[in-house]
């Protein structure tokens, strides 16, 4: 940048940046405070920095609202409807990037479409209901898996990196196709697995529109429905409102600390292509 | 290339490829073709959400409920408030998100990872943590936001935002916008790298300001980007209610049309402007709304697409 307007662009960008820092941080930072007072302490001084370091709230709000259970099942949904997206999006992703079957093309179009379409929210209810999995766990996961459109289309064009003289090299060789695919292609695909694996994991753990929608009995809610109906039980009181939330945070947080770059990657590449 | 083609589709049996694609295909098809696909079928009936209830044909019934026979202000409201919702989501989000971008993607900029991984942290942590720390900031009389308008700004009785027929709705689009501008931030920034630095160095020598190097350098160069990120926000904030849903359930002025499909078919959701409670569990009106949004976010899309195409034209 030119001298002449460099330090006024310097004062600009620092001034910017530390106001959109404030208004990210300040919301984070009043909630995971106000999860450490006592609601004595929350009344008199809200917005000061807590001085009783309460952690009675987490253990109040963890045996009210059963919080174990629901992270059980979070987990239990995210484990399972990932890799069973991930698996099932790389076996068909792989055929159609290299036309090993008649008609790839046109199934490619088909997952575009998806991306695209409706969400058809209200004729899968129906399936669900008339299948009989309405307010179970299997049916839910039947949802939440589903077949992601963008995981398909992403892996689509990650194996077109992928040299096809390799296939030919193994066929030649012998070498069976689900050998082929467990032992060389999708090894070879891990930084895409990574990228979607996480997008995929995110989405499900944060998932709240299905979760009301399938879930109605407490024993089978995910996380995000159980701090939902946790904090309209406890609208008022404010500081347990605010240890389920962390609760909830915690694990998202942590995950985000570790696999940024996978996250990152994913989106970037998601949206230029998109 | 067709000869070549040939002889590879041969490496490995159709069989087992086939076969090995079977479960995803399947899935897919049943729960997220066939759904997406049927959508329109359902808006011809009065088909509801309670299991074994008799359900029949009602042809165009549901859309002349909606267009027609629903009492006028609430049609009228349901629209401008989808309106209000896409147009400033989509304005404000994208002008913060580039300008962040922009800054964020300054060479001399200290803290720039850690400003990055924090304006993207909320969309990480998804719709039930980000209403719960938005309710947290506009609850009354200990929210920051309303100690803010008493003590800062003066205002003797602050309103409770969340519970205003006038603030609710501002406050939610607040939050989505606060939720979802790291996505659009992380998307300008893919563009923004892309742009060689030379580009900037001869800007610099040509005696350009900040400012005219941002519009002949920048602008021009991240206008993929801008176009991908525009449609993702229209996109997005017509159809998501996720924050709506857990902010306000649609109470308070804030049922936009998405929020009203919701409502419409699975329960909840505000009173209407007539003091009606939305009904739940009327899944082929519901359906029929559906198709109007479905409708509506098409024509937008096709519109918002050919506009930014031929500025793009223009430029070059």
């Amino acid at each position: 940048m030119s001298k002449a307007n460099g330090k006024g662009y310097m004062v600009f960008c620092y001034a910017f940046m530390a106001v959109l820092l404030f208004l990210y941080l300040f919301p984070l930072f009043f909630s995971f405070n106000t999860s450490l007072k006592t609601t004595q302490e929350y009344l008199l001084n809200p917005t000061g920095i807590t001085r009783s370091w309460s952690f009675d709230n987490y253990i109040t709000a963890w045996m009210r609202a059963k919080f174990g259970s629901y992270i059980l099942n979070s987990v239990l949904y995210t484990a399972v409807c990932t890799s069973a997206s991930l698996l099932m999006s790389l076996f068909v992703a792989f055929p159609i990037s290299r036309g090993y079957i008649p008609g790839s093309g046109f199934l490619f179009y088909l997952f575009i479409c998806g991306l695209f379409l409706p969400s058809g929210m209200i004729p899968l209810f129906q399936i669900i209901l008339r299948m009989g999995l309405y307010n179970t766990k299997i049916g839910y996961m039947l949802v939440m898996t589903g077949v992601n459109a963008t995981s398909v289309f992403f892996f689509t064009g990650y194996f077109k990196s992928i040299p096809r003289d390799m296939d030919e090299a193994a066929a030649i060789e012998g070498c069976g196709y689900a050998r082929y695919m467990t032992s060389i292609a999708i090894p070879l695909a891990k930084p895409a697995i990574a990228s979607m694996g996480v997008l995929t994991m995110i989405g499900i753990w944060n998932d709240i529109i299905s979760s009301t929608i399938y879930l109605t009995s407490e024993s089978n809610f995910n996380i995000t429905r159980g701090l939902t109906v946790f904090t309209g039980q406890y609208s008022s009181d404010w500081t347990l409102t605010a240890a389920g939330m962390v609760i909830v945070a915690a694990p998202l947080i942590l995950i985000y600390a570790f696999c940024q770059r996978y996250i990152v990657d994913g989106v970037m590449a998601g949206g230029l292509k998109g | 290339m067709k000869g070549a083609d040939a002889n590879r589709l041969r490496l490995f049996s159709h069989k087992i490829v086939f076969l090995s694609m079977l479960p995803g295909l399947l899935l897919y098809t049943v729960f997220r073709l066939i759904p997406s696909v049927t959508t329109g079928v359902l808006s011809f009936t009065d088909i509801s959400g309670i299991p074994g209830a008799a359900w029949k044909w009602v042809g165009l019934a549901n859309y002349k409920e909606f267009l027609v026979l629903q009492n006028i202000r609430d049609l009228i409201n349901t629209i401008k408030r989808t309106g209000i919702y896409a147009i400033s989501v989509t304005l404000i989000q994208n002008s913060l998100a580039l300008l962040a971008a922009v800054v964020l993607n300054s060479k001399f900029l200290k803290a720039r990872n850690f400003s990055r991984a924090v304006y993207f942290m909320p969309v990480i942590l998804g719709a039930a943590v980000v209403a719960t720390i938005w309710k947290l900031m506009f609850s009354t009389p200990t929210g920051p936001v309303f100690l803010f308008m008493q003590q800062v700004m003066g205002i003797e009785n602050p309103p409770a935002v969340l519970s205003s027929y006038s603030l609710a709705f501002p406050a939610v689009i607040g939050a989505q916008i606060w939720q979802n501008m790291g996505y659009s931030m992380v998307i300008f920034l893919a563009g923004l790298q892309g742009i060689p630095e030379e580009l900037y160095e001869s800007a610099d020598l040509d005696g350009a300001s900040v400012w005219q190097a941002f519009w002949r350098v920048t602008f021009p160069l991240i206008w993929h980007a801008l176009t991908v990120n525009t449609l993702l926000a229209i996109i997005g904030s017509l159809q998501s209610f996720e924050l709506i849903m857990t902010i306000t359930r649609g109470s308070f002025n804030t049922a936009t049309l998405g929020m009203r499909v919701f409502a419409t078919a699975f329960g909840g959701g505000g009173a209407s402007a007539t003091g009606a409670a939305i009904s739940g569990l009327r899944q082929g009106y519901a359906a029929a709304q559906g198709m109007l949004l479905f409708a509506v976010v098409l024509i937008v899309t096709i519109i918002s697409q050919s506009l930014m195409k031929k500025a793009e034209v223009e430029q070059s």
